[in-house]
């Protein structure tokens, strides 16, 4: 139960962080996405995420996230835009923000722990803003860790613990190494993730516009 | 005990550690509390400056530490038009503040025609960070300038890092297309020809070399999680699969002409007895894959196969394609063909070809 609260607030929190960034509203996929990047990068801001994501055919996923939308939706919290129904029955939807769920965000936030949670929220979403959702979705598939359970044909959660954490492991090697080799100290969230997202990003479009 | 990175993280880290973002970071105290809207600045000034360096420009920016709203009217960097006709109708004295938005904030009167050395003068008297957007890209801090190793590389490689779309794969006719155009076509991106013999014999396991460039595209350029030989249900493989929400496309890839071969017992890969795959080879492909399809895609599976697609590259001179495939194939609905040629043909010869392949099928009707 506590779980399913979480969720619901953290889909509400992408909601309410795009939304300030402008970014257009967003489907499914994009908010699991975000929040897996989120989960997966969490340990830099000494944040127990608290729920796990699997390793779908269509990359990493939650089902609980999947359906928060339309619970937000139900509460007034959220607006579906651009309904659809799909050949497989299954419904696909843009949401956004509505000004009941803004003003919940800003109540929630006075918790602290639940501040916490959107700041990371927002400094993800900030630093992905750069890139914008189509490419996010692209680097939440290039997640080392994911990457690594379908190289292995694993299915099941994504086990992102510190001890496997692949996206973690990658920072540390290389952010060693640029110490090493190039003086440069990476030793705030924000410069860890801004480089993390540089270096995952760098062949995406690759010579293209 | 941290691991030391790979080779190939180790060249894409050498590309990342050239960033000027780094390089002030570490050098400027300033940046400290500003790393994500500085890093959002940086950015704009290098796609700006990409698209303008061909244009007659001499600008420079000194940049404010803050985001203080400006008042109404004020001009951004990406007005880099209007600021050149402000920088000329001043005769070009002019270093414009701007604030981490990019809105221009101030302009400081130099006095005289400004130009890299002055600039740098200036960064040093004042403990600033100015960025000249000249003819090349310069950032300058307290007359430090940002000087990486491949300096040129790294100004070559600079582009919009946002992409509103990535290419969909309902069009993947269009995917294919342009992957054959920009990477195989004449070995644009990937080398197949054995060496020596060009237009003649392919490279051995000329599949690899096609699946792999295929995968690696689908995977950097279009708005889909590819894999490369993943497994289906029923424990079988393809070559590359993609998919996007609810929709799974698959490729399978053949090739049709002549290719190298490992020679028995050795590690030797010889042109002397080259292997053929014929057009026929290509067909039973396309059966295969039928049957995969139908295989795959049975009710009890939740995820569909929208599309199998079989790509067909062709090594032969002349070239074979396109191929006729029989009705069975050319008529399921979940089934879809693609044939690209691996031989250009001068004019001429096209021509000729062409008038072949004319008779050959007025003959058979």
């Amino acid at each position: 139960m506590i779980t399913r609260n979480v969720i619901l607030t953290d889909v509400l929190f992408s909601l309410y962080a795009t939304d300030k960034l402008k970014w257009p509203a967003l489907a499914r996929t994009h908010f699991q996405r975000l929040l897996y990047l989120c989960a997966a990068l969490s340990a830099l801001s000494n944040t127990e995420w608290g729920y796990e994501f699997s390793n779908s055919l269509y990359g990493p996923f939650n089902g609980q996230v999947s359906s928060a939308a339309d619970e937000l939706v139900h509460r007034g919290y959220a607006e579906a835009l651009d309904v659809r129904v799909l050949r497989n029955s299954k419904m696909k939807a843009n949401f956004r923000i509505t000004e009941s769920g803004r003003r919940n965000v800003e109540f929630i936030s006075n918790l602290k722990q639940e501040r916490q949670r959107l700041g990371w929220i927002e400094t993800v979403s900030g630093i992905l803003n750069i890139y914008g959702p189509a490419v996010m979705s692209k680097l939440a598939y290039f997640e080392p860790t994911f990457i690594r359970m379908k190289q292995e044909n694993r299915i099941g959660p994504i086990d992102l613990s510190i001890e496997e954490n692949q996206s973690i492991q990658l920072l540390h090697r290389l952010s060693d190494e640029l110490k090493k080799t190039y003086s440069i100290h990476l030793d705030t969230p924000t410069s860890n993730l801004i480089f993390y997202f540089d270096y995952m990003s760098r062949d995406i479009g690759k010579g293209r516009e | 005990m941290v691991a030391k990175p790979t080779s190939e993280e180790a060249t894409k880290l050498k590309r990342v550690g050239d960033e000027p973002w780094y390089w002030l970071r570490e050098n400027v105290p300033e940046v400290g509390p500003w790393e994500r809207e500085f890093y959002d600045l940086l950015e704009n000034i290098k796609v700006l400056w990409e698209q303008y360096r061909v244009n007659r420009i001499n600008l420079a920016f000194l940049v404010n530490w803050s985001t203080a709203s400006t008042s109404s009217g004020s001009q951004h960097i990406k007005d880099v038009s209007m600021i050149q006709k402000k920088q000329n109708a001043g005769n070009s004295q002019f270093i414009f503040e701007i604030n981490l938005e990019g809105f221009v904030r101030d302009e400081i009167d130099m006095g005289t025609e400004i130009d890299p050395t002055m600039i740098a003068v200036f960064s040093q008297a004042r403990d600033a960070v100015i960025i000249w957007f000249g003819d090349s890209l310069d950032i300058l801090y307290k007359g430090m300038k940002w000087n990486p190793k491949n300096k040129a590389e790294t100004l070559k490689e600079m582009k919009l890092k946002k992409r509103d779309k990535l290419m969909p794969l309902i069009d993947y006719k269009k995917i294919l297309d342009i992957h054959y155009q920009e990477y195989i076509r004449g070995e644009a991106g990937v080398d197949y020809w054995f060496q020596g013999k060009k237009d003649k014999i392919l490279l051995n396991s000329p599949e690899r070399i096609f699946q792999k460039n295929l995968f690696m595209f689908l995977k950097n350029d279009c708005e889909c999680d590819a894999a490369l030989e993943p497994m289906f249900k029923n424990s079988s493989r393809c070559d590359v699969r993609a998919s996007i929400d609810y929709d799974i496309y698959f490729f399978e890839i053949k090739w049709i002409g002549l290719c190298a071969t490992k020679k028995e017992n050795t590690d030797v890969i010889s042109a002397e007895n080259p292997r053929e795959e014929s057009i026929k080879n290509a067909i039973a492909g396309a059966y295969q894959t039928k049957t995969y399809i139908e295989q795959n895609n049975s009710v009890q599976y939740d995820n569909k196969i929208k599309m199998g697609i079989v790509v067909v590259y062709d090594g032969y001179s002349p070239p074979q394609t396109p191929i006729d495939y029989p009705a069975e194939i050319r008529d399921f609905p979940l089934l879809d063909t693609a044939e690209y040629q691996l031989v250009t043909l001068t004019p001429s010869a096209l021509g000729k070809q062409l008038a072949k392949q004319k008779k050959r099928t007025s003959k058979k009707r």
